[in-house]
Parts: C-alpha cells; structure tokens; sequence
C-alpha cells in the first residue's frame, strides 16, 4: 500500500477517514476511531492553521484524491487504504496465513488479524462506483467468519464492483466452505489461486506446506459451481524449467480455470531472504516462457504475462504482457527513457531493490529486436 | 519408491507408447521403458517428474488423492453417457430419387407408395423420443429421401417442437437430404426451426454423378450446384454440411476430391470409407477396395488437407479432428462410431418407417436381409421395455472396447471404439476378432499416423491440429503478433 510521511498538527491518535475535497482538502473522521473530532484539515503549509484544530501538512497535496481511505498515525506515518485512482485496491483481511512461500514478498514477522471491524468500515467508505477490489492477506479465508460477513457486505454495499479473492485455496478444499461462499449469491467473484507446480513435492516446497493436493481439490469444488478461477504462477528458479509441463498439467487438470497469469518475481520480504535460491534471470528463460504461452494459446487457454518487461521476452509473446505492476510501486529504468516501447511496458517493481535481468536493454529501433 | 499406476504400452517404431484410462500419453524409448518397470527411475530427474504429471507413476502417499483426480478425469472423458441416448434417427419413407451405387438402406422407387411412415407411427415416435433421458434430443431425418415426404418432415418437426414446451430439452433436428428436390417453399420452413441441412459430395461431377446417379437419368452434381447456394441464400451459409463417401473411383482423385470442398465453401470434410451394407456388397466389384487402398487413400488426404489450412483455407477433417480431440484433451467426444460402450442404443436408435425401432441404419439393413440381431423393439411398445430392454443391456454388455479381446491391452483403446455391428456383418459375432478386423486395422493405422506426427511436434502441423479442435481459424492458433509497435 502506498505510505507517505507528513507533519500533523494536535493529532496524537491513529485515525482513519475518507478523503473529501470541495474548496479544501479535508479528512472525515471514521466512526470507529474514538476520538473527540471529526473532522481532520489537510494543506500544504503550515501559515494560518489553528492552534487547536487537527492538521495534516503535506508538500503535495494532489496526492490525495476526494474518495481515498487513509490511516494516519502519531508519527506522521500516512497510509492509503483505498486509493480512488486505482483499479488494485487491496483489503488485507489478515496477515496470518497457512502457507509460508520462500518467494512471499511479506515477511511474516508478526501476527496481526484484527483487521475486522477497520475492513468493515472501509467498505462502507469505499465509493460504490468502484470497479475493482481484491481481499488478500495473509490468507483471507483463515479469518473464516469475517471473511464471510465481508463478501456478504460487499455484495450490499458495493453492487457493482468486481470482488478478487487472492487466496491459497486450501481451506476451499472443505465443499461446506465454499457452499457457504456460493450461497452469499455474490454476482462477481472471482478466485486468484497460485499452482507453482505441476509436481506435488515441488509445489508443496515452494509453498512451505504440503498443500498441492487441497489447492486442486479446491478448485475442483469453485468449479462445481462455475465459479471464475484465475491460475497464478510466479516463476522463478524452483519451477521455471517445467513451466510448459505445467501448462500441459492445467489443461489436462483444470481446464475450466479462466485465466492462467505467468508472474515475474517481486523481490521483498521472504523472497530476499532466499533469493539464492529463487533467482534467475528472466531472460535466461525467454525461449521457455514463450513456449509456455504457446501451448496454452494453442489450447484456447487465456494466458497473460505479468511483471516482465518486453525487452526480455520474446515480440511473437508481447501481445500477453500486461502492465501488471500497481503504480505506487512502479518505476522504469533511467535508460528506458530512450525504449520506444515504454509506454506499452510494464517497468518494474520499486521494492524489487534492483533485482532486475542483465539484459534490459531499450529498444531503440525494430531492426534489433527481429 | 513410486508405484505404477494402469497403463496400456505397445511398441511404436522403436520407442514404447503408453497410455492411461484418461487418454494421457507419453512415448518412452526402450531403456526408460524398462527402467520404469524395474522402479529405477531417479526421482529428480525429468523422466520421473513428466510420468508423475501423466500420472503413470505415484508416490505412495499420494495414491489417494491421485486415484481422486483420475476419476475426475475418467468421469470426465466418459460424460458423453451421462444424457442416454441424444441422436434419434427417423425414417419417414425409403422412396428416393436417387439411386447411389452404394446405397446401405436399399431405397425405393418413388412410385412405391407402401415405403411411407403414417402420421399416427410418427407422432409415436415422437412421444418415444422425448421419454429419453437426455437434456439433449437431435432428431435427425434421414430416408430414403425425407424431402418426398416433406409434409410428414414438417408435421414430425412441429409437433416434437410443441411437444418440447412441456420437456424444455435442447431439441436440434437434422434433414438428410440429396438436395436435387429442395425448394424455396421448403427452404422457408426450414429456416424457421433449428433444423441442419447434412448432404453429400462425392467429389466433382465426373465422380459424383458417377456414385450418385439420379433414377430419371439427370445429373445429380448440377442439381446439387444449383441448390446448394439457393440453401445457403435461403436459410444461411453454416447450416449445411456435407458428407463424402469414397469409393474405388475416388481413390486416385483425392486432390481433386478436397478441392471439389473448397470450391463450394465447405470447411469440413469427413473421409469415410465405404460401409459394406446394402447395395454397396452388391455392386463390390465397381466400388469396393481393400483397406489398404483406403488407408493410404487416408494419410495422403490428410496431408493435403493439412497443407490446405496452412495455405490459409480453413478446413477440418472429421475424422481426424474426433481423434485428436480424444488423444490432445481431457474432454469427451461425442462421436458414435467410436466409443466405449459403443453408441447403439445408448445414444442412437433408428425408427424404421414400418415402427420398428433399431440401434442403428446397419441394424435396419440387416434385418431386410431377415436377420434381427440389432431389432430392439417397436413403437408399440413402453419406452422401458425398448430401452431397458434385455436386447439393449446384452449388446452394450460385449460392447465395453476395453474389455474386449486384443482391445483390453491395446494402448489405442482409449482412443477407439468398440463397433459390434460392424463385427457381426463381417463376422458374425458382436465381439469379433481384431487379428482379422478391417476396422481395427483402419483405426490403428490412422491413429498411429495422427500419434506419428503428435511425436513429431512440427509446430504448423500442430497448430493446424488445435485449430480443428478448438474449432478456430489458424491466425488464431498461432501466436498473435505484436500490435504495440510504434
């Protein structure tokens, strides 16, 4: 989420609100934040604030948007929860989670799943024109209950945004689950579920838990009830080599999966910490990324390329690559300023700390790159 | 230490080919083959991994939850018997105004008039139909030639249409038809219903008028030209297809043949040998050829064909599409002549015009010749007794291809079917022999040239494959170039 540091002025709580801009910037106090203001003014210099009134001095003000939910915290510490600009908002339901992925870019230093009643308070903030919203976590199905109560809240409160589950679909393997999913009657629900593998043991290694088996189990029962199913697969060292197989392995498997997404790595969190063992170059898998896509295209299989960048990958697989990265965290190279193909190229993770390919190299002309 | 999980194997050339219950397969060269017998596979290496995602072999502490896929899987490629029987042939007269050489239903004189269905038989037939179980009904009108008695067509279609407000099946009809008699009027009707015109083209007008000779002496072929675009003006350019049936003449010609498809707009062709029924027996010596002749009649065709799609024309050959289907997805094929159980009965019956009610065309024919072998009842009587009938129940049971001799080891099997009409013409006997089987032979060679080029993997040849089984033109199979190129 995107955080940014700001002065405050007679504010000693953490508090939460919505963003609301008529002549100024102001900030509407939630409900549940407990304390004796409601109202938080917000401008750019610090020349005729009030002594007493609740402040936020921030340099550029235009980064706030009328509509986006922010938390703000004694240190001045501010941090958007809901961005209205964006179409990848994101509602962490927990922070625990029943797998431990040696690639997860969070690092699971603490627990943290109180989240409840600040997600419930979000939603009801949240515009109701928006079109996109994803639940993650952590692994947002462990907070059972909650998580129920906040889909069903959704489908109230937000009737025509689109719901993304990113989850590691094990506890989808108990059919009641998933029925009292279904029964909510949510009109567009869509599951992310990851499948890194198309061998059990190496699956399970990667995910640090031996889950592959409940992960298809449970998208055997969300197919039971023609629910959409994206496949994610992020790539890296452990798995690249079969990637093709695995395609094979869906098809053959999970045919009914809507979308299959091939991920490049972000490297943050656990992912730095073993990134002895999860790095490679991805242009050193060019021929077998192409390969995959191919397979899949060829089996009308709807395949897209996240997180790579088209210098690396093959033109013929251009057309699958999607700018995939969330704008806060988003930036491109200062020698892609000279690539023609800037514009229509993803760029890359800020908070990958330069783990990028050798072979970033702008495209200057079409000659180089036939 | 892995288990092995049931497969078939056979030699292919000089590599092993195995498959599974599922139609997964992998072709393993002789030391991996014995390797993986003997448990000697190192379990990182490649060969270890790609039979465990084919699920050829399983860790023990896998085997449940790896048996639990396979009969998903399994169900899944079995599921053309979860509606029972979809294809309803009904034969309102024999009378035609054809007189093909190789006819199978020995068709009649349009003069004689005690070929005829009567409106209370049909309406029966109906009745019987929609007592199926399929949320799928096809009603297919075949003769004869049904347009002689277009009167009888068009009440049977508009009844089981009323019918069908009470039922609420899919209900799709299908008019078998030379088309030398079709007319506007006709055409009118039939463009209202959800009805498909099926027709046939033997070729160019040399061939086809040859096979096809009309009872007063014109020209079939120029009849059929004529109506042809005055059909798709009429009622739509996809709503008919065509059926070819290669004869002896047929053999040398098959460039000309597919091309005789391209110029008329066809984009499906079927390359079907001949059936040796009715007439065709008759007339042997003018039509007949070993299956060998056809065979190579076959792969030469197909590879031509294939040229033909990448050359840009998009067009599908039948036969070959039902078995990629079948070896390249998990996804079952509903496709008569080659399943298992076989289709008799289960998912097709014919009504004879006289309401009496057989498996299949080839159970009517015999049955002329005296013998009721695939007579499973009449529409006078109870839908259970015709369909849960022990006649039924007694064909299907030696009818299971992997339970059959030579079929039960044979790695083919999931790609085959069983065919006991076929076995009994020419053996009498509804399990028959494979050793002697022509139909045997015909299936192994085409699937094994089909597997030869799967092995091969030439992308083109590959891309033309998935475009006939994801029913897309090529430019879609291949890879979209990029379009974000300033």
């Amino acid at each position: 989420m995107k955080t940014i540091f700001a002065e405050l002025y007679n504010i000693n709580d953490t508090i939460f609100g919505k963003i609301s801009k008529k002549k100024n910037y102001i900030l509407k106090i939630s409900k549940i934040s407990k304390i004796n203001y409601s109202i938080v003014y917000i401008a750019n210099q610090k020349n005729n604030i009030s002594k007493t009134q609740p402040t936020i001095i921030v340099e550029n003000i235009s980064i706030f948007n009328s509509g986006d939910i922010i938390q703000v915290e004694p240190s001045g510490m501010i941090t958007f929860l809901f961005e209205i600009e964006s179409d990848s908002n994101l509602i962490f339901v927990t922070n625990k989670c029943n797998c431990n992925c040696i690639m997860c870019p969070q690092l699971q230093e603490y627990v943290y799943d109180d989240y409840y009643i600040r997600n419930k308070q979000i939603i009801s903030l949240i515009d109701s024109k928006t079109k996109y919203l994803a639940f993650t976590g952590g692994e947002p199905t462990l907070k059972k209950n909650d998580f129920l109560s906040l889909l069903k809240l959704c489908k109230k409160m937000l009737k025509n945004t689109r719901i993304e589950i990113l989850t590691n679909g094990i506890l989808l393997d108990d059919i009641n689950y998933v029925k009292e999913i279904i029964l909510l009657n949510h009109p567009h629900l869509s599951f992310h579920i990851p499948l890194y593998s198309d061998i059990s043991k190496i699956h399970n290694h990667i995910v640090g838990t031996d889950c592959f088996f409940s992960t298809i189990n449970g998208m055997y029962n969300l197919a039971k009830f023609k629910q959409n199913i994206e496949l994610r697969v992020v790539i890296h060292k452990q798995n690249y080599d079969r990637l093709p197989q695995l395609a094979e392995f869906i098809y053959r498997n999970l045919p009914f999966v809507n979308q299959i997404a091939l991920m490049g790595m972000e490297y943050q969190g656990n992912a730095i910490k073993n990134i002895s063992d999860l790095w490679i170059d991805p242009y050193d898998y060019k021929e077998i990324l192409t390969e995959t896509v191919i397979l899949l295209n060829q089996r009308a299989m709807q395949v897209s390329i996240f997180n790579h960048q088209l210098c690396i990958i093959d033109t013929q697989i251009w057309n699958y690559a999607r700018k995939s990265i969330s704008s806060w965290k988003n930036f491109y190279l200062n020698q892609c300023n000279k690539c023609i193909q800037k514009d229509f190229c993803g760029g890359f993770f800020i908070t990958s700390h330069n783990h990028y390919s050798k072979h970033i190299n702008p495209i200057i002309n079409l000659e180089q790159i036939k | 230490m892995y288990k092995l999980l049931p497969f078939r194997f056979s030699k292919f050339d000089s590599k092993y080919f195995l498959t599974n219950e599922i139609g997964e397969f992998i072709f393993l060269k002789q030391q991996e083959f014995n390797s993986l017998i003997n448990k000697e596979i190192n379990e990182n290496s490649t060969l270890y991994k790609n039979l465990s995602s084919k699920f050829f072999i399983c860790e023990p502490s896998n085997i449940e939850f790896a048996t639990k896929l396979l009969s998903v899987k399994y169900r899944t490629k079995k599921s053309f018997l979860n509606n029972f029987t979809t294809l309803h042939i009904i034969v309102p007269t024999l009378q035609c105004n054809s007189n093909c050489l190789y006819c199978q239903v020995s068709s009649q004189d349009s003069t004689l008039s005690k070929f005829i269905m009567d409106l209370s038989s049909a309406k029966k037939v109906v009745n019987l139909i929609f007592k199926s179980s399929s949320k799928y009904i096809k009603i297919e009108l075949q003769g004869g030639e049904p347009l002689l008695k277009f009167d009888l067509v068009q009440k049977i279609i508009k009844y089981s249409t009323k019918l069908n407000r009470f039922y609420h099946k899919h209900l799709e009809f299908v008019i078998c038809t030379n088309l030398t008699l079709i007319t506007e009027r006709q055409l009118t009707f039939i463009k209202k219903f959800p009805i498909w015109i099926s027709t046939s083209l033997d070729g160019p007008k040399e061939i086809h008028d040859y096979n096809r000779p009309l009872r007063n002496g014109k020209s079939s072929y120029d009849l059929f030209k004529h109506n042809l675009e005055m059909t798709r003006n009429i009622v739509g350019f996809n709503r008919i297809s065509a059926l070819l049936t290669v004869t002896k003449k047929s053999l040398s010609y098959h460039k000309e043949i597919i091309n005789e498809y391209i110029l008329n707009q066809f984009h499906s062709i079927f390359l079907r040998s001949l059936n040796p029924f009715g007439l065709a027996i008759k007339n042997k010596k003018k039509l007949g050829y070993s299956i060998d002749d056809f065979i190579e009649f076959y792969k030469k065709s197909l590879l031509y064909i294939i040229k033909i799609n990448l050359n840009g024309y998009f067009l599908v050959e039948e036969y070959a599409s039902i078995i990629l289907n079948k070896i390249l997805t998990p996804f079952s094929t509903s496709f008569v002549d080659l399943q298992s159980p076989a289709g008799i009965g289960i998912s097709y019956a014919l009504y004879n015009y006289d309401g009496n009610i057989y498996t299949s065309d080839e159970g009517r024919m015999l049955a002329e010749t005296g013998d009721n072998k695939f007579h499973i009842g009449s529409i006078s009587q109870k839908y259970e007794e015709i369909f849960y009938g022990y006649k039924i129940k007694s064909l299907i049971r030696n009818s299971v291809a992997e339970t059959l001799p030579e079929c039960c080891f044979c790695p083919l099997v999931v790609y085959c079917g069983a065919d006991p009409v076929r076995n009994y013409v020419e053996q009498n006997d509804i399990i028959g022999n494979r050793i002697i089987s022509k139909i045997c032979k015909k299936n192994k060679e085409i699937i094994n040239f089909l597997l030869k080029i799967i092995d091969d993997n030439n992308s083109e040849y590959m891309n033309v494959f998935w475009s006939w089984i994801t029913h897309r033109q090529l430019n879609q199979v291949e890879l979209k170039h990029e379009n974000n190129i300033c």
